[in-house]
């Protein structure tokens, strides 16, 4: 596939992005004014997965839109394998392969085999190129079987498989997939995140999520959307690094016989550490956490104070920041 | 650089390549609804039937010049032209729309137009065995054929057609940015049906809805259409009406390239390209 980029240059870049949308509420109503996409700036290597992680109504959808070219942007630039979005949108498409969320976006009534046909004439492929492109896709997303089925038969794993055969039918360098397994079944959403990390580093992937563990599991970087903003950007370490002092260390104990004031004062004698509960589970068992930096220190100190006291411990897991503590912490607000 | 295996350094072979996978797609999806093979070969005969029973209950055996039967199913041939350019060339995209592929479509590099052409073209083959079956049906019912001009009579079925997607090229860019495809073509069918002249003598509207007719291309093809495969007139008689078909198809195509190019740049603007 032909590319305009020359050889350090980003595969995506977008500088201030913007998009108003005008709604009216009914016939004739004055129109109203929604900012899906305030700014945002982003840029995207050559070869890595990069990751969009956001809410719905985030403004993530939107953005990918922009950059897929179905959608003009109301101010700012991007640039997509080193074309202009507007002004060179054909050349854009050309070098993107998409799938976009949902349920839509293939002929119901063709088989597999006939949709991925049709898709690559539209791509300008030749006949022969097409044939075997479509029996190798066919294979990688393990659809050869079922590939003379009408796709309306289709279980919404295998038509999400589908798309992503239909995005890379044309072996495009960069790949944009919006919600890739939204939808799916645990074991499905598996699959394809198996076949997402597989595209790298062959290929440049921008992919949208509000799933925090498909987004920790895939992308070597990630950009945290939020209100049509990135709150914040970075590896999935350096993120969760941001907010490092999350981690928790849950210390489950044995009978108190009424020493639970005393553990609580030692507990909170501890140095940095932040100190919750006593919280009692079903049996009456009582457990405290213990946010902290070092995990090491608060634990000895944990463990020292409780054999002090006499109280036996029954169990202890440590808890490492999520993105979801990350996104808690540069959104204000938590995910849902 | 641009690999071997791909037509796109080519624009032509590759809108052509488009078009025929398209008709051949729009082909097997329709096939895909069995009473599709009904209900399109039986709505002309019944149109047909219909018109014939009213002309036969005024006691008229010739229209136009031409035995009823004949005049008819050249209109019959219109009217499923016409039927075509408003519901699967113009249509073209509101199908896609529908089916929810309006925006795996619009973020292919394919030309629009080669898609629309596509539509019509199928929708042109699905037609065929039912213009054989009207014909069957005219020639049953009294039509009698007299070409006198092979060149005249095909380029009159050539006219035809071209009039049908010239117009199809039109009212896509219009349905798109409605999105009110639908209604719109609900609509403004019943006044074509009469207006085309498919039914009745153009010579017989009232002179002020004329000029609707006259900047309709598919009139102009169906005035040389009919002379030359009823009455076996030729090029001499027939070449003004086709020039002007060709002419005002012409027309057509050009304002409809540059609509769709517009429509589109406009739905893009105002988020409407991939919304189903």
């Amino acid at each position: 596939m032909s590319e305009a980029l020359l050889p350090d240059e980003p595969a995506i870049e977008a500088h201030n992005l913007r998009r108003l949308y005008w709604r009216r509420s009914r016939p004739f109503a004055r129109r109203q004014e929604v900012e899906a996409v305030k700014d945002i700036s982003l840029t995207v290597r050559r070869g890595m997965i990069f990751g969009m992680l956001g809410p719905n109504g985030a403004g993530k959808t939107t953005t990918i839109k922009m950059l897929s070219t179905l959608l003009t942007p109301t101010a700012g630039t991007a640039r997509v394998a080193g074309y202009d979005v507007v002004r060179d949108d054909r050349a854009v498409r050309r070098s993107l392969g998409v799938v976009l969320g949902g349920d839509r976006g293939l002929y119901g009534k063709l088989s597999a085999r006939d949709n991925l046909i049709y898709f690559g004439h539209l791509y300008g492929m030749r006949s022969a190129a097409i044939r075997t492109a479509v029996a190798e896709k066919l294979e990688l997303v393990g659809l050869t079987e079922r590939a003379g089925d009408r796709v309306e038969g289709y279980s919404r794993g295998m038509k999400q498989r589908l798309h992503l055969a239909k995005a890379l039918l044309h072996d495009p360098p960069i790949l944009i997939l919006d919600e890739p397994t939204i939808g799916l079944d645990p074991a499905a959403a598996m699959d394809l995140r198996r076949e997402i990390a597989a595209l790298a580093p062959t290929h440049t992937v921008l992919l949208t999520t509000h799933d925090m563990t498909e987004a920790d599991a895939l992308c070597e970087q990630i950009a945290i959307v939020d209100r049509g903003l990135i709150v914040a950007q970075g590896t999935p370490e350096q993120l969760k690094a941001r907010v490092a002092a999350r981690r928790r260390v849950i210390v489950a104990v044995e009978a108190l016989n009424g020493r639970a004031p005393a553990v609580a004062s030692a507990f909170a004698a501890i140095p940095e550490v932040t100190v919750s509960g006593p919280e009692y589970d079903a049996d009456g068992a009582a457990q405290w956490s213990l946010m902290c930096v070092d995990t090491t220190q608060a634990l000895d100190a944990a463990l020292s104070a409780l054999r002090t006291q006499g109280v036996g411990v029954r169990t202890i897991r440590v808890i490492e920041p999520s993105l979801e503590d990350a996104f808690l912490a540069v959104a204000g607000r938590s995910f849902e | 650089m641009i690999p071997s295996e791909s037509l796109q350094g080519n624009e032509v072979a590759w809108a052509l390549s488009v078009t025929l996978a398209t008709g051949r797609a729009f082909l097997t999806r329709m096939s895909a609804y069995l009473i599709q093979f009904v209900r399109w070969p039986l709505g002309p005969l019944l149109i047909f039937a219909v018109w014939r029973v009213m002309y036969g209950a005024s006691g008229r055996t010739v229209v136009g010049g031409a035995s009823l039967s004949g005049f008819l199913v050249t209109g019959i041939f219109g009217s499923v032209l016409l039927s075509s350019s408003i519901w699967t060339s113009g249509y073209a995209i509101e199908w896609e729309r529908d089916e929810g592929t309006s925006g795996s479509l619009f973020l292919s590099p394919a030309s629009r137009a080669a898609v629309i052409a596509g539509y019509g073209l199928g929708s042109f083959v699905w037609f065929l065995p039912c213009f054989i079956m009207v014909t069957l049906l005219g020639v049953a019912t009294g039509a009698t054929l007299n070409i006198g001009s092979m060149a005249a009579a095909a380029l009159g079925a050539l006219a035809m057609v071209t009039a049908s997607l010239s117009m199809g090229f039109t009212l896509a860019g219009l349905f798109i940015l409605s999105r009110r495809g639908n209604l719109i073509a609900n609509v403004m069918q019943p006044p074509l049906l009469l207006l085309g002249g498919f039914a009745v003598p153009i010579a017989r509207l009232p002179l002020s809805v004329r000029w609707i007719s006259n900047g309709l291309p598919i009139t102009h093809a169906l005035e040389a259409f009919r002379p030359a495969v009823l009455t076996g007139a030729g090029l001499a008689t027939t070449g003004r009406e086709l020039a002007l078909s060709f002419g005002v198809s012409a027309a057509y195509v050009v304002a409809g390239l540059l609509a769709l190019r517009r429509v589109e740049h406009v739905a893009r603007r105002l988020g409407q390209l991939d919304l189903y």
